[in-house]
């Protein structure tokens, strides 16, 4: 087990073939993004209208994609059925995809019909009773997962950032709940949030848009690894 | 605005990468200590799981997906001889796609071909908030004996749900968000969290070619740039310069 090897040098025909295609409709969509004014506005009508085809042609390519996806999920949870207990759950999912790619085709035939029938009210109706409300509980265990996150990490070595950490979040808690009206704690926790939270949250996404754009420099000259390999 | 800096990004890299062989990345003790846990992972006869989050190549994350897909990459084509694949987790369709090829490209690079499957890179339904691709990861980490977690891209509060699972079973976690809480939550749950940028230099410390390194210094460079400029206009306001 060690570093992948060095790539190979050799170019070959088809990553060039694809490397100038993505630089070219990389530029393409950029320049019909953010026109330059010193070019004849013609031009950027005409790079505009191009960039607009290419996100178009991007969305249709997803909703292919998520096509794919459905069928990957559904391909390996048949897989699972083999094994139990494990394969049980597996088994749930399948039957709940199939249960509402069903309901919704009905609907969208108009066979199912429930109120004015003008809505997809059932398979709107399931989605809000299992979904939303199963997220909502995840969502509700975040809490308890962060607090027991910031014990361990006093429990396993105490520094001062991690100190830090603790009392910050400490404090933003208490300054939300409604012990907090009598005392200091909310306006310690506005001036948390707002400056150094939010110096520090700033920072942070400079950082990563500057990274974004590295990035987005290595793809824009054919770096990358798909063109390269 | 935005060519000036693409420009300038631009610059930096082809400089940089001119002179890579004289420049010292500053050490990122998570790269360092990748290559271990996989290491770890295979020897205890466990798999490796990647999950690039709700990174998705169709919204303004394409270039986290990007950077996220190459670290599968790397981690795949050093974990690919254990008993157990890597398996990889997202919530977008089209980042998907991307995944399963990163995953056979790292089998092809080791002439594992045998061993790759389209399913190990799965797909879980979900939106910018990825719960059911929380649940579903945390799931796999069990059910799949996966000895090490990485975690890269965009994860937002959901990532406590993935890291209380690999602490409370004992699963090594490695893990990263380009979101603020999912940062800070990565930072709270692990030793050695990647940070928010250092994902996008992940190929320099692994995959060191001249235009690697070079990306990572321009990446630094134009970091002390940003930092000198909010520092400038900071002192400008405080003499009561408008600008």
């Amino acid at each position: 087990m060690t570093a992948p090897a060095k790539p190979r040098q050799r170019l070959r025909p088809g990553a060039a073939l694809l490397a100038a295609l993505t630089i070219a409709i990389a530029l393409i969509t950029l320049l019909g993004l953010e026109p330059v004014a010193t070019l004849p506005p013609e031009l950027n009508r005409t790079l505009s209208a191009l960039s607009q085809l290419f996100i178009q042609l991007v969305a249709v390519i997803g909703a292919i994609a998520l096509l794919l996806g459905v069928l990957n999920l559904a391909r390996f949870h048949a897989a699972q059925l083999r094994s139990f207990p494990r394969g049980l759950y597996s088994l749930l999912l399948l039957i709940a995809l199939l249960g509402v790619l069903l309901v919704r085709a009905l609907e969208r035939g108009g066979i199912l019909r429930i109120g004015d029938g003008t809505t997809a009210t059932l398979s709107l109706t399931i989605l809000d009773v299992a979904q939303v409300a199963v997220e909502s509980a995840l969502a509700g265990l975040i809490f308890f997962a962060l607090v027991h996150g910031a014990v361990r990490l006093m429990r396993r070595r105490v520094t001062l950032w991690n100190a830090l950490f603790l009392a910050a979040l400490v404090i933003v808690l208490l300054g939300f709940s409604p012990l907090s009206d009598a005392t200091l704690l909310p306006v310690l926790r506005e001036w948390l949030l707002s400056v150094p939270v939010s110096a520090g949250a700033r920072g942070l996404l400079i950082g990563v848009a500057i990274g974004i754009v590295v990035v987005g420099v290595r793809v824009l000259i054919g770096r990358e690894r798909t063109f390269r390999e | 605005m935005i060519y000036a800096i693409l420009l300038i990004a631009l610059l930096l890299t082809v400089i940089s990468a001119m002179r890579a062989r004289t420049i010292a990345l500053r050490a990122v003790p998570a790269y360092r200590s990748l290559q271990q846990r996989l290491s770890e992972a295979v020897e205890s006869g466990r798999g490796t799981h990647v999950s690039l989050g709700s990174s998705a190549l169709l919204d303004e994350s394409a270039l986290t997906a990007m950077a996220s897909a190459e670290l599968l990459y790397q981690a795949a084509s050093r974990a690919y001889g254990g008993d157990l694949p890597v398996t990889a987790s997202l919530s977008d369709p089209v980042t998907h796609c991307v995944a399963q090829d990163r995953l056979r490209r790292a089998y092809l690079l080791r002439n594992r071909l045998d061993t790759f499957k389209p399913t190990l890179a799965r797909w879980y339904p979900s939106g910018v908030s990825s719960l059911a691709l929380a649940a579903g990861v945390s799931a796999s980490l069990l059910d799949e004996e996966s000895g090490f977690a990485l975690l890269c891209g965009r994860f937002g509060t959901e990532l406590a749900l993935i890291a209380e699972t690999s602490v409370r079973y004992d699963r090594d976690l490695l893990p990263h968000s380009t979101q603020i809480e999912g940062q800070a939550i990565a930072y709270a749950a692990s030793a050695m969290p990647l940070l928010a940028e250092e994902l996008f230099v992940g190929a320099a410390y692994l995959e060191p070619t001249p235009l690697h390194i070079g990306g990572a210094a321009a990446q630094d460079a134009l970091r002390y740039l940003a930092i000198v400029f909010l520092i400038a206009l900071a002192a400008l306001a405080f003499l009561g310069v408008n600008l």
